[in-house]
């Protein structure tokens, strides 16, 4: 179980969003429906700096005097070997002069034939395998959204932080999406997004009220 | 791996005009030094114990080679073998003719001071004495190859400034240029340390040059008849002067 302290986000001296102590299973999926744009990311960006800086075990810190976290607690949250949290933003990180193989290997430690196979049937599952090797400048929007998502995926992280899933995945792929996700759930991974989505796949939903973030 | 082949070819092409241009003057050097061991310093004198003195004084100073001691008898014996004047030894009167100590300099360890030292200690022993030396060819041998070896040092200060520049600015614009990649590589989830990637990338970027360099030499010297020497202490001054701004090229490059 991962415990997330209270995160307070601030500007200056003005508070932005204050999320409340909660804590969350293995293979939890949470979902923070907003209409507010900037309190969503801020959440994402919140548990992610949280993950961040617990990782590295600094105590207390303020990352630019934007993000001030509270009551950090030196856990050993993660497992060994794997990468641990990783956020898709709501603009793809993908680097156009590589490959979206060479992409989607990006972060990997080794290489070996079951991930090359996983790769395969990913790219296969989005109709990918037949733009391995395009640059990954030569894709839509869409596409580098699902090279990223593929990316995370095969890393089996601890957790998966998804901004804007609405507007980062057409609708048409959220099943492929989800079926992809609940493998992953299944391996114990944490699947936390925003956006405008009613699924059930997603099994806690919070919102924002007021500058607070609460669970419905 | 792209960052350290970038580095390694621009530190090459540095390093092998550098290396071509200090060979030219080390040939140079060398024909000096051999010019100033071939010139003798021979002094004359009636007192043949005094000659042997002075070879033994001589013979301490690291700077005198090939020190001769000659008895004014065997002269005159060579003198007769060699020029073939048997009558001539029935005329000259043995005792009139002096003894002769004749030495050689070390050209490399000579300097202008010094040689003036040594002949003024020489002059210094009476009129008994008389030094015959190519004062002239000395001092001009002398002043030539101490402005070889400021120019070698010129060179080489330039060198040292040279490589530092290029590597402090290609390491920084390389590091500027990739903060795009680390961002995105660990936003994708990626661990690995960005400074131990650029440390190993600048080992390479110092190593491979210097081995490539030290190859090409040794090549040359095998293949090509050429002779030059790889001087440590100048392979090790010149790694430190690219690994050094390499490092503070990563102190100084904002690498957000």
């Amino acid at each position: 179980m991962h415990k997330i302290p209270k995160i307070v986000i601030t500007s200056g001296k003005e508070k932005l969003l204050t999320i409340q102590r909660f804590s969350i299973e293995e293979g939890d999926s949470l979902l923070l429906q907003s209409e507010k744009p900037m309190g969503k990311t801020q959440f994402l960006h919140g548990l992610y700096r949280y993950y961040q800086i617990s990782r590295k075990k600094r105590g207390k810190i303020i990352e630019k005097g934007d993000i001030y976290l509270w009551n950090i607690k030196k856990e050993k949250l993660f497992r060994k070997g794997n990468s641990e949290v990783i956020l898709l933003e709501d603009y793809p990180a993908i680097i156009s002069e590589m490959t979206v193989n060479q992409n989607i290997l990006l972060p990997m430690k080794r290489m070996n034939i079951r991930l090359k196979h996983k790769l395969i049937d990913y790219l296969r599952t989005f109709e990918l395998n037949m733009k391995q090797f395009n640059k990954g400048g030569s894709l839509t929007f869409s596409e580098k959204k699902i090279v990223e998502l593929i990316r995370a995926v095969m890393q089996l992280p601890e957790i998966v932080l998804i901004d804007d899933f609405d507007l980062s995945f057409h609708e048409n792929l959220h099943d492929r999406i989800f079926e992809m996700l609940s493998l992953l759930r299944k391996n114990g991974t944490i699947i936390i997004a925003t956006g405008k989505v009613d699924n059930p796949f997603f099994s806690r939903i919070f919102t924002i009220k007021g500058k607070e973030v609460i669970e419905i | 791996m792209k960052f350290a082949l970038i580095l390694t070819l621009i530190l090459l092409i540095c390093l092998l005009v550098f290396s071509l241009a200090d060979y030219l003057l080390l040939g140079q050097y060398e024909n000096i030094v051999t010019r100033i061991e071939a010139l003798p310093v021979i002094i004359f004198s009636r007192d043949f114990s005094l000659l042997h003195t002075l070879k033994s004084e001589l013979e301490e100073k690291p700077i005198v080679t090939s020190l001769e001691l000659e008895k004014n008898i065997d002269l005159l014996s060579k003198m007769i073998t060699e020029y073939d004047l048997p009558a001539a030894e029935q005329i000259l009167d043995i005792d009139s003719l002096p003894n002769m100590l004749e030495f050689r300099l070390q050209g490399d360890l000579i300097t202008e001071e010094g040689f003036n030292i040594l002949r003024e200690r020489i002059k210094s022993r009476g009129s008994e004495v008389n030094l015959v030396s190519q004062e002239h060819e000395f001092s001009d041998l002398i002043k030539l190859k101490q402005m070889l070896i400021l120019a070698r040092k010129a060179i080489l200060a330039g060198i040292i400034i040279l490589l530092s520049l290029v590597t402090i600015f290609t390491c920084a614009t390389i590091i500027r240029r990739s903060n795009h990649y680390w961002n995105i590589y660990y936003r994708s989830g990626g661990t690995r340390s960005r400074f131990s990637s650029f440390l190993l990338s600048l080992l390479i970027g110092t190593f491979l040059p210097l081995g490539l360099l030290a190859l090409i030499f040794y090549l040359a010297n095998n293949y090509l008849q050429m002779s030059y020497k790889l001087e440590l202490r100048y392979w090790l001054l010149i790694g430190s002067v690219i690994l050094f701004p390499g490092l503070l090229a990563w102190l100084i490059t904002d690498r957000a």
